[in-house]
């Protein structure tokens, strides 16, 4: 019989995603993108990697769709390859910054007192520090390359997972059902994960897809400016910062690699929008 | 008589808003026996869930603690939280006012039930779960084994307090603390919960504390009962003792109060004048009540009243049961 209630409740759970708009745009447009990423680990058109200077700068065709930049690379093949590299990022960003952002907020959450003030301090200090900054330290300091923008873009996101953490936590550690569990005798370690984690769980979820459109556009800062991603590996920001001096030439290579970032930015959004909605019926109403 | 639960002088500060600490309690002293119904009555704000979150140790960290609480012999004031933790669920129980946010909405009710079973004896899963079921019959819940996969939302409100019951009663404590357990439920629940939660402590000869704002309640349930105003104990006897001579006027006004059947729906009921005071607002010297007190002289806003004896067992802190004092003001 449980088994037949929670097997309603998802129904109903999946009945109202379906009907939701942004929820279906935004869910189709990241499994959009996960799939050319993924497709494009077996197979692209042609070779995102290998230069055909008799081929550049072709327009958009049968052989190349669309068409091939300055050194004659596929760009249809150079996007797909690239999206490799965004999910790459934003997964290891955003997974980084959930773990460790997420353990002290909840810390701070549970101990309170100075233990609390002492990280939410040191979480301001890292929020007020830009991203790009820590990302230039790092290349200057390590060398540029993926594994240092995807670090600089995970510790930007620790601050805010962790004030998130922090806020909801508190609120569900102040709810009754958290002084009934302490009154059957739970210490606070596993009031933190039996209780206090279960009920924040959706506000993370909501905040992870938000977060990760912001690592996207933010590997693309960093590899535009040269700090990210190096060549040959594609990346979407490389590309545009390949195309900015033919922007007269061939608009269209700054245009595929633009309209990617945008895509793949407002689909995660109306995904977090969707989900936010779904997840919590009482915001939405709010709304 | 040894007393299971003997509090003495306690007292509890928190702090106010402005600096000047608040006294949420003011030397209270109480004892449960064994096996004993102890209930404790008063208007929001008057302290009664703070006794019973000072008790089990379950205070706000700010707050300051004073005074004596003794259970089973066992100094519990300035206990780490370790060895709170210990007897907490297990050799004393809890039951909350409002069984809809005290179970946790993101589990099911078995497993909630099953959980002091988990922590204090270390039952594996699967015996704590059948335990748990077990519990969930005894406690009136009709077909047990599924509804224990339900989570709260999927019961009724008789239902949860049911469930509450059955956790606070999982490991078989020495005492129970039940904190408004009825309000919350519609008036025909009321009567059966109550009556469920009287019947298992009866049986099992488990103390209980029954914190509530109706006395006519209180009073059909407890052996013993003390009224409290403002963060003290007005009065406090035997129930057949108290009802039958309120010697406290606070008392008085609390038994006129309560609706009665028979006496015609017309009447608007007598109410105690005033309000509660804002805690930061009692005096520290002097009777607390003396303020919406109709019998107050002078000598009660300086003169903090003793416990009085009235009968036997039967005492009530107000100037006008000492003849000497009372005659001279």
């Amino acid at each position: 019989m449980a088994e037949a209630s929670l097997a309603s409740r998802r129904g109903g759970f999946l009945g109202r995603a379906v009907r939701h708009p942004s929820l279906v745009a935004g869910g189709s447009l990241t499994i959009l993108l996960l799939a050319i990423g993924l497709v494009s680990l077996a197979w692209t058109p042609g070779s995102p990697t290998r230069i055909v200077i008799r081929e550049r700068l072709l327009p958009p065709g049968p052989v190349h769709w669309l068409g091939t930049d300055l050194f004659g690379r596929d760009v249809a093949s150079m996007l797909m390859a690239g999206a490799q590299t965004s999910i790459l990022v934003g997964t290891v960003a955003v997974v980084l910054g959930l773990l460790i952002g997420c353990a002290l907020g909840l810390t701070a959450a549970a101990r309170g007192g100075w233990v609390d003030e002492a990280i939410m301090r040191l979480s301001d200090f890292a929020f007020a520090f830009p991203a790009v900054l820590l990302a230039i330290l790092l290349a200057t300091a390590f060398g540029a390359g993926t594994t240092n923008a995807v670090l600089a873009i995970g510790l930007f996101n620790v601050p805010v997972f962790a004030r998130l953490t922090r806020g909801s936590a508190r609120a569900v550690w102040t709810r009754d059902y958290v002084l009934a569990a302490r009154a059957c005798g739970k210490r606070g370690l596993r009031i933190t994960v039996e209780h206090v984690l279960p009920n924040i769980l959706a506000v993370l979820l909501v905040q992870a897809t938000v977060q990760f459109a912001i690592a996207i556009l933010a590997e693309a800062g960093l590899s535009y400016l040269g700090l990210g991603t190096q060549p040959p590996t594609p990346s979407w920001g490389r590309m545009l910062n390949d195309s900015q001096t033919l922007l007269y030439q061939a608009p269209r290579l700054a245009v595929f690699p633009g309209l990617a970032i945008m895509l793949s930015v407002l689909g995660l959004n109306l995904l977090g929008d969707g989900l936010r909605d779904l997840l919590d019926p009482r915001l939405a109403r709010l709304r | 008589m040894t007393a299971l639960l003997q509090v003495e002088g306690l007292h509890v500060e928190l702090p106010g808003e402005e600096g000047a600490p608040l006294l949420a309690l003011r030397d209270l002293s109480f004892a449960v026996a064994p096996g004993e119904t102890f209930g404790i009555v008063g208007e929001s704000g008057s302290g009664k869930s703070m006794t019973a979150l000072a008790v089990l140790g379950l205070l706000p960290p700010q707050a300051k603690l004073g005074g004596s609480v003794l259970f089973a012999g066992r100094q519990l004031a300035g206990l780490s939280e370790r060895e709170f933790v210990a007897l907490r669920g297990d050799r004393i129980g809890m039951i909350f006012q409002e069984p809809m946010t005290a179970l946790n909405p993101v589990h099911t009710v078995g497993r909630q039930v099953a959980e002091p079973l988990r922590l204090h004896r270390n039952l594996p899963r699967a015996a704590a779960a059948a335990r748990a079921v077990e519990l969930l019959g005894l406690v009136g819940l009709p077909d047990p084994a599924a509804r224990a996969g339900a989570y709260p939302h999927q019961l009724s409100g008789g239902q949860r307090q049911r469930v509450m019951i059955a956790q606070a009663l999982a490991c078989e404590p020495d005492l129970v603390i039940a904190d408004e357990p009825t309000t919350a439920l519609d008036a025909s629940v009321q009567e059966q919960v109550l009556g469920l939660l009287l019947d298992l402590v009866r049986e099992r000869g488990l103390a209980l504390v029954l914190i509530s704002h109706d006395l006519t309640l209180v009073g059909r349930s407890v052996d013993r009962v003390a009224v409290m105003y403002a963060g003290r104990i007005v009065e406090q006897g035997p129930v057949a003792a108290v009802f039958d001579k309120l010697a406290h006027p606070y008392s008085h006004g609390l038994f006129a109060a309560r609706p009665r059947l028979g006496t015609g729906g017309d009447e608007r009921l007598p109410t105690v004048p005033g309000q509660v005071p804002h805690l930061g607002a009692v005096p520290r010297v002097g009777c607390s009540f003396a303020a919406r007190c109709s019998h107050a002289r002078p000598i009660c806003r300086t003169l903090t009243p003793p416990h009085l004896p009235i009968g036997a067992g039967h005492t009530a802190a107000c100037l006008r049961h000492d003849p000497q004092l009372w005659g001279a003001a």
